[in-house]
């Protein structure tokens, strides 16, 4: 809470200097500055008019064919919104709605030789990319709309999947500098009202001056900003989003950004991708445990050959050993180093992949997989065994559906593996309840972020670890404290079943 | 915040000073699988390690290094001082004893198994029809003789041939008030190691053996539930059979605990035929040969019991069960008792399957 009072002193010195109120001359001066703005005046029958817009926001083609035709017959300002066959037509006479509505890509219009009155009109040039298919959290099965950089487009999206009018979209603008329009998305009745202010105080006290993209939000307002962990979940998909506010949670979308987030939310969330529910709930619930063993495994088991190398060779069943150690026995490093030296690698492909463009990317994964995997190992400098525990273990952490939390996977790895070579088991044991303690203390807008197991609540186990049938998820989860915690009524349900 | 989290990481790293852990990397030690023990003399005892040599083409040598000393632990010094590696027993598979050194007794020898943290509990223990160094100096398999010999007593264990035995059962036994331990004893012919009988112990020394042929019986006596083993009978002159065991059950009758009445052992025998020589087998043969068998079982087990009650010995557990049944046991009274006592052994034979040609 300490930071969030200090951020906003602050920003209240800024402001006052930009509150400074000026004239129209000096705003046009300003705007002057950059030569894509333009000015033209012309000299109508009833009186001579100014046009003055951003060449690059706004659409010639509006300019053209809506607006400079019907210029003609204009005798004052106010008569604009009637003249015009365009909806959206600002009449004001206050410089900083002028300049916001300027910079948003809107012609102004006034009376050269009045100006008490000026009118704003919408011709805004619409260059985002069309709804595409999702990338990051593709599904075989389900809609297959993601969402695009446009805020218009994203909320359009949501609210097609959730037409009532309790459906409830605030707006706030977030950055000094790029002026980002953030939407919370709610519904009125079901979200819980702490939340909803939450989410809105914490958005509306942000002083910074670029939000470029949803992640920056996710940073800035999470509960614990040096956590490895997120706490808001990153989705790409508009039906995940809208099936969450459904739920209860909240969403926020960020303008300029192909992401939603979503809140309040616990960390059994980021390993349940969307498509668990498109799935019959046994191979969905199959599926989600896969990927909690994937995760355990990602994180424990290079550390444990570590630890038994090192330290406890009794662990090794007595079929095991002699492929261990004729693995390891032409090797110089210990283990702790032959497996910095692998998980090393395979971060560095990952790395590289990432950074190139995806054609070159798989050029990198066959060279980095194949050649340095299989020469590594033919010049004695890691095991075979190693270098199949560190690939799955690599594999394993790319199966968890939210990417962000796919990297605090692999990177809570590496303290595990120090503290392995440092004192074994023991070490991986100190290490395991470290992140423990962690994810207790961690939460989530304020609600516990290893929920259900801590607190324990059973009723909410329906949905975390495995998924249970829609049939017995009549109640929302009780993480979400949602005003209606009831989906549907169960008893009405089960009177309606045929006999 | 900070401060807490460096002092609590702190904390950890300090609390390494109050742990003995050494670092052991698995290709910088030698690791022991069997150990040998012989007496040479009075109490200078000889002990054989063997270990395995990984060679490069992923073969296994075994070999086996010889230090004679008064202490066990010594003696694994010494062996330190003619090899490359350093020597660990946390892998020790089996342990062997010399007849004569199990005559004596092995407790004194079985005290350094306790000890080590890094020994675990299920080591097998087995008495040697020979000199275990001989025997350990040969190999038999691919692996080394370590576990060679550990996976022969283990399958021998699994597939039913032999009781459950191992380090920690043997201890049990050793401890517990009437039951004695018993353990197998291999032999060393023609340049293989051969299960040939099994030890019977009076608290850590050695005292006698069943044959193979009795091993049958041993395990139904001995096991609550049993399953898994065949027997062979010879019935008389030309008829023989072999049953398999698909499902054994004994449970005691014993009327008046820790007095001279009689003791009950009730085993209920479900089997099927295995072989069987003599023509074809009619309904009225097979309630024959359940009698028959029913027979022999008990013959045989009677006899096995007397040659228990003469050397004054219990490896079945029956002092065990009249234990459990009583409210104050007197080893003293028992140990009395136990030599003259009438014990029954009730068998009822139930022949449930004769195989799928008829």
């Amino acid at each position: 809470m300490r930071t969030w009072r200090h951020r906003r002193r602050l920003t209240k010195g800024i402001e006052k200097e930009n509150d400074k109120d000026e004239s129209i001359e000096s705003l046009f001066q300003q705007l002057n500055a950059s030569n894509d703005f333009n000015v033209i005046t012309c000299q109508f029958e009833k009186c001579s008019l100014s046009i003055g817009y951003f060449s690059t926001l706004i659409d010639s083609e509006i300019l053209h064919r809506d607006v400079l035709p019907f210029l003609k017959g204009l005798d004052v300002i106010s008569s604009l919104p009637t003249l015009l066959p365009i909806e959206e037509v600002i009449l004001t006479s206050d410089t900083s709605i002028i300049k916001d509505n300027l910079l948003k890509g809107y012609t102004l219009i006034f009376d050269v030789n009045n100006l008490n009155q000026f009118g704003l009109v919408k011709s805004d040039v619409d260059k985002t990319r069309q709804v595409s298919l999702p990338e990051v959290e593709f599904s075989v099965v389900g809609p297959k709309e993601s969402f695009v950089e446009s805020l218009d487009t994203n909320i359009n999206l949501v609210r097609k999947r959730l037409p009532i009018p309790e459906f409830v979209v605030k707006e706030l603008t977030v950055g000094k500098l790029s002026k980002t329009r953030v939407s919370v998305l709610y519904i009125q009745g079901i979200a819980n009202k702490e939340n909803v202010s939450t989410v809105i105080q914490r958005l509306s006290d942000l002083d910074f001056d670029q939000i470029t993209d949803s992640s920056i939000i996710t940073q800035l307002i999470q509960d614990n900003q040096n956590s490895p962990f997120p706490q808001l979940i990153d989705s790409e998909r508009p039906d995940r989003i809208a099936s969450a506010i459904g739920e209860g949670k909240i969403a926020i979308l960020v303008d300029g950004a192909p992401h939603g987030l979503i809140g309040p939310t616990t960390i059994f969330e980021f390993f349940s991708a969307f498509e668990d529910y498109f799935l019959n709930w046994l191979v969905a619930s199959f599926f989600r445990l896969v990927r909690f063993f994937a995760v355990l495994f990602s994180i424990l088991a290079t550390p444990i050959y570590v630890a038994v190398l090192t330290y406890h060779y009794e662990l090794i069943p007595k079929d095991m050993v002699a492929t261990l150690v004729t693995s390891r026995s032409a090797i110089p490093l210990p283990p702790i180093l032959e497996a910095l030296v692998l998980e090393l690698a395979i971060e560095l492909l990952r790395e590289a992949g990432a950074r190139l463009p995806t054609k070159v990317g798989q050029t990198i994964g066959i060279v980095g997989g194949i050649v340095i995997g299989t020469a590594s190992v033919e010049a004695g400098l890691t095991s075979n065994v190693l270098l199949i525990i560190v690939a799955l273990a690599a594999l394993a952490s790319f199966t968890t559906p939210v990417y962000q939390m796919g990297n605090t996977i692999r990177l809570i790895r590496f303290p595990f593996l120090l503290m392995a070579h440092y004192m074994g088991f023991l070490g991986v044991a100190i290490s395991f309840c470290y992140l423990l303690i962690h994810l207790l203390r961690l939460t989530s807008l304020g609600r516990p972020f290893l929920e259900p197991f801590y607190p324990p609540r059973v009723q909410d186990f329906k949905d975390s670890l495995i998924r249970l049938p829609f049939s017995l998820q009549s109640k929302r989860p009780i993480q979400e404290q949602t005003e209606d915690t009831m989906r549907y009524s169960a008893s009405k349900a089960k009177k309606n079943v045929d006999p | 915040m900070v401060k807490r989290i460096l002092q609590s990481l702190l904390l950890t790293l300090l609390l390494t000073g109050c742990m003995n852990i050494d670092q052991r990397i698995l290709d910088d030690i030698q690791l022991s699988t069997a150990a040998g023990y012989e007496y040479i003399e009075d109490d200078t005892l000889e002990i054989t390690t063997v270990f395995p040599s990984f060679q490069t083409d992923k073969s296994i040598k075994s070999e086996t290094i010889t230090d004679s000393s008064t202490l066990s632990k010594e003696v694994r010094d010494k062996h330190s001082l003619q090899s490359e590696k350093p020597f660990v027993s946390g892998k020790v598979e089996v342990t062997l004893y010399e007849w004569k050194t199990a005559e004596k007794g092995i407790n004194n020898l079985l005290d350094t198994l306790q000890r080590d943290p890094s020994i675990g509990s299920n080591v097998f223990l087995v008495v040697v029809d020979g000199s275990p160094k001989e025997l350990l100096s040969k190999q038999y398999g691919n692996p080394d003789n370590g576990i060679y010999l550990s996976n022969l007593i283990e399958q021998n264990i699994e597939t039913g041939l032999i009781h459950k035995t191992n380090l920690h059962q043997f201890l049990y036994k050793l401890y517990a008030e009437g039951i004695d331990p018993a353990l197998p004893v291999i032999k060393q012919e023609d340049g293989q190691v051969k299960l040939t009988a099994v030890g019977l112990f009076e608290n850590d020394k050695l005292v006698g053996q069943i044959e193979e042929e009795q091993f049958f019986i041993f395990k139904i006596l001995l096991e609550r539930k049993g399953n898994k083993d065949s027997y062979s009978l010879k019935l008389n002159e030309d008829e023989e059979i072999s049953i398999y065991n698909i499902g054994s059950e004994r449970k005691y009758d014993i009327q008046k605990p820790l007095t001279n009445s009689e003791i009950i052992i009730n085993v209920k025998l479900k089997s099927s035929i295995l072989e069987y020589q003599n023509g074809t087998l009619k309904n009225e043969k097979i309630t024959y040969l359940e009698k028959e068998i029913k027979k022999l079982i008990e013959q045989e087990s009677l006899e096995m019991i007397q040659q228990f009650q003469e050397k004054g010995i219990d490896p079945l557990g029956i002092g065990e069960e009249v234990r459990t049944r009583t409210r104050n046991w007197d080893q003293k009274k028992w140990k009395e008792l136990y030599p003259d006592l009438k014990i029954t052994v009730n068998v009822e034979v139930n022949l449930l399957e004769k195989g799928v040609v008829e």
